[in-house]
């Protein structure tokens, strides 16, 4: 059964097809008109027929006009009209008009008969010049002759003619029965498509306002459920921090190893979930409440670090190896960092726990709009699921049957990430192997993020030193809050466990360069090494060789 | 060349013949000796203003009507076959010599008194010939000759309509200004 949308779009090639053939009789039927006209304003050859005989009687009567004494004047008549005569006989033949007028006498060949006495007779004229009145008579009797086969010959011409014309007649009254009919078909028939047309229209109006219905109508719910969500979010948190902080308190008692393992793990999942509940509020107020993204200017280092700090508790619990290359990692970036971090730690969660993902390999680096991170992971538990590595890129078809907890994560992404106005992609390549591409628009700032120095030294003045006169610089910046990875470690060297300690600096910042102040006993275990007095520019160019001859490559 | 409409010759026009040639004919006509000067003595064409009743007609000798610039004129026509190529004074150029009293159509009378109207809008809008040879060849009674009416028809498609056809008179005798 041909549905109505098929009519719908096969309506206009079917008027086209059919106004085209009608628009092709009506041309046809046009020409057809202008062939009648042209044949019936052809040369009325009428007139020529009925001019040579009407020729002949004039020149039989000059004759018999001589022969009754009227002499001077019919010998000029004579020879006159004999050549009138000779034309209008000589035109049957030539050119159109006389290959038309020679059809009529095709049988009966008046004209040859009367060229031939024509032709007979032109010496006789001599003759009737010099007055002989028998010659005349005898060239009378010899045209007189035709006379009669010439009338037969002027009325079939007439005759002819007037079948011809009537011919022409016929064909005009029959392509104008055909171009009226074909106009009053195309009319037809465009009224029917402009009613059709309308129809659908009207159809159509009333089919946008009913779905505007519905849609208003489901907004309507879908921030109600989102209400709801929200409030539900929040309702839930209270009791979790009391059962979290119920959990702390037991935890400081006494308790036996399994009774600790039980807290520690009830401790977990309840902050995961406490995690969770905020990660939802925040992704239903992205989607409701119209906000904007937090956008500040974050170096690529700090912001792969708080990626790097987030996933590095999971990647150690699950056995995961990964690293991370950070290109550019002092070029700042506008973005919203939290946001971006949040997004990827789900990421890289989903494809842990569910992609089964054991070996990671992560990239991250700016490009003209763009920052990106590509998450390559060599080897899975188990072969790949296209579900689960495309559900970071886009919601299941089927989500509603599929929901679970699992979805939680790869949604939240995807949200955020569409919220930055970026996007996932994904790609396998062979049956345990694949990667996640994570790209959101950025604008890169040209400057160079501050340098952050912490300082490593044991004497007092030798700070101030620092602080107030060598390393006092707008790039550089002094901070010594254990939280905040530094970019260099300036350690003034010197003692019997100057090794070992420069190796307890690398496992609590593995990122950062270490740079020896004074006489190191071991060089080899520095990034770079300073002696005596310096200026900051000598320090910033240890820091930038002991930067590349590092390639900033950190591991987690 | 043919082809195209080409004046040939450009010569002053000679004084008209105003007087009668009718009894010299005669004698001529009688006598079988007609000689060329006699033919050229011969009125071809007449030509009158009926606006100007005053002034006597003119009488056009084939002398006279070479005297004037030629044209040829190539065409197919409808009365002969191919295109043969036409030659004689511009019609306009004839009819000039008794125009000039607001006449609107020419008369055109053949020998055998056949007559039709020429508007004297054609003379001026389209070089239309008064033909007195054909392929070289002087036309005669028997050719459709002396004069022959030749419109362009060939170089205008308008002329090819049917209505021009009646004015193409052949064997023309007058021409009455109106």
């Amino acid at each position: 059964m041909i549905s109505r949308r098929h009519i719908t779009r096969g309506l206009p090639i079917l008027a086209l097809l059919a106004l085209t053939g009608l628009a092709i009789l009506g041309f046809a039927a046009l020409k057809k008109d202008s062939q009648a006209l042209d044949q019936a304003s052809k040369e009325n050859i009428v007139w020529a027929a009925t001019q040579l005989e009407n020729e002949l009687l004039r020149f039989t009567n000059s004759l018999s006009v001589f022969q009754h004494g009227h002499t001077d004047r019919a010998i000029a008549e004579i020879p006159r009209r004999f050549d009138i005569l000779w034309s209008r006989a000589a035109q049957f033949g030539q050119g159109e008009v006389g290959a038309r007028l020679a059809r009529y006498d095709r049988s009966a060949q008046v004209v040859p008969r009367l060229n031939a006495v024509l032709r007979e007779h032109e010496s006789t004229l001599e003759q009737l010049l010099r007055g002989d009145h028998e010659a005349a008579h005898v060239m009378e009797v010899a045209f007189s002759t035709l006379q009669s086969d010439l009338h037969e010959l002027s009325v079939r011409v007439v005759r002819g003619e007037e079948a011809r014309l009537g011919g022409a007649r016929d064909r005009q009254r029959e392509s104008v029965t055909i171009t009226t009919l074909s106009s009053a078909a195309a009319l037809v028939f465009g009224v029917i498509i402009v009613f059709y047309l309308y129809s659908q229209v009207f159809r159509f109006e009333r089919l946008a306002g009913a779905h505007l219905k519905l849609a208003q109508k489901a907004q309507r719910a879908d921030e109600a459920k989102t209400r709801f969500l929200t409030m539900m979010s929040h309702e839930l948190r209270t009791p979790m921090n009391g059962v979290l902080g119920t959990l702390d308190l037991i935890a400081q008692s006494e308790l036996t190893r399994p009774q600790r393992r039980l807290v520690d793990q009830a401790g977990r999942s309840g902050r995961q979930m406490i995690r969770m509940l905020g990660d939802l509020i925040d992704v239903t107020a992205l989607k409701t409440d119209g906000l904007r993204p937090e956008v500040r200017a974050a170096s690529i280092a700090n912001i792969a670090q708080s990626i790097d700090e987030q996933f590095s508790h999971m990647a150690r619990r699950e056995g995961v190896r990964a690293t991370t290359k950070v290109e550019d990692p002092r070029l700042r970036v506008e973005i919203d960092a939290q946001r971006f971090s949040q997004a990827l730690n789900y990421v890289l969660e989903h494809i842990v726990s569910r992609v089964g993902a054991t070996d990671l390999q992560m990239r991250i680096w700016a490009e003209p709009g763009a920052l990106n991170m590509r998450i390559w992971f060599l080897d899975t538990r188990s072969d790949l699921s296209d579900p689960e590595l495309d559900v970071l890129a886009k919601e299941p078809e089927h989500a509603l049957n599929d929901i679970a907890s699992d979805a939680f994560g790869p949604s939240v992404a995807r949200d955020v990430i569409a919220f930055l106005g970026g996007e996932i992609s994904v790609a396998k390549h062979g049956s345990r192997s694949g990667h996640v591409l994570v790209s959101v628009p950025v604008s890169a700032l040209s400057d160079l993020a501050p340098l952050t120095v912490r300082l490593e030294v044991r004497s007092d003045t030798v700070r101030a030193l620092c602080e107030t006169v060598v390393i006092r610089a707008p790039e550089v910046v002094l901070c010594d809050d254990d939280k905040v990875a530094p970019d260099v470690i300036l350690v003034e060297v010197g003692g019997d466990e100057e090794t070992t300690y420069v190796a307890s600096l690398r496992q609590t910042w593995p990122s950062a360069l270490i740079v020896a102040f004074g006489a190191a006993r071991e060089r080899a275990a520095f990034d770079a090494v300073i002696d005596g007095l310096f200026t900051p520019a000598e320090l910033r160019n240890a820091i930038s060789a002991a930067m590349s001859l590092r390639g900033f490559e950190e591991s987690a | 060349m043919v082809g195209e409409q080409v004046e040939v010759r450009s010569v002053p026009a000679r004084s008209m013949r105003g007087t009668t040639r009718s009894l010299a004919l005669a004698a001529a006509v009688l006598s079988s000796a007609l000689t060329s000067a006699a033919i050229a003595e011969e009125v071809l064409l007449t030509l009158s203003n009926e606006n100007a009743r005053e002034s006597s007609p003119i009488e056009w000798t084939r002398e006279d009507l070479t005297a004037l610039p030629q044209r040829r004129i190539q065409t197919a026509t409808e009365w002969t076959d191919g295109r043969p190529v036409f030659e004689g004074p511009l019609a306009r150029d004839v009819v000039s010599r008794a125009a000039g009293h607001g006449e609107r159509v020419a008369n055109a009378v053949a020998v055998n008194d056949y007559s039709v109207e020429i508007p004297l809008k054609d003379f001026e809008r389209y070089d239309v010939i008064l033909a007195l040879s054909v392929d070289g060849r002087e036309l005669s009674l028997r050719d459709k000759g002396p004069i022959w009416i030749v419109y362009p028809r060939d170089q205008h498609e308008e002329l090819q309509d049917p209505v021009f056809n009646s004015r193409w008179i052949w064997q023309l005798d007058r021409l009455v200004l109106r």
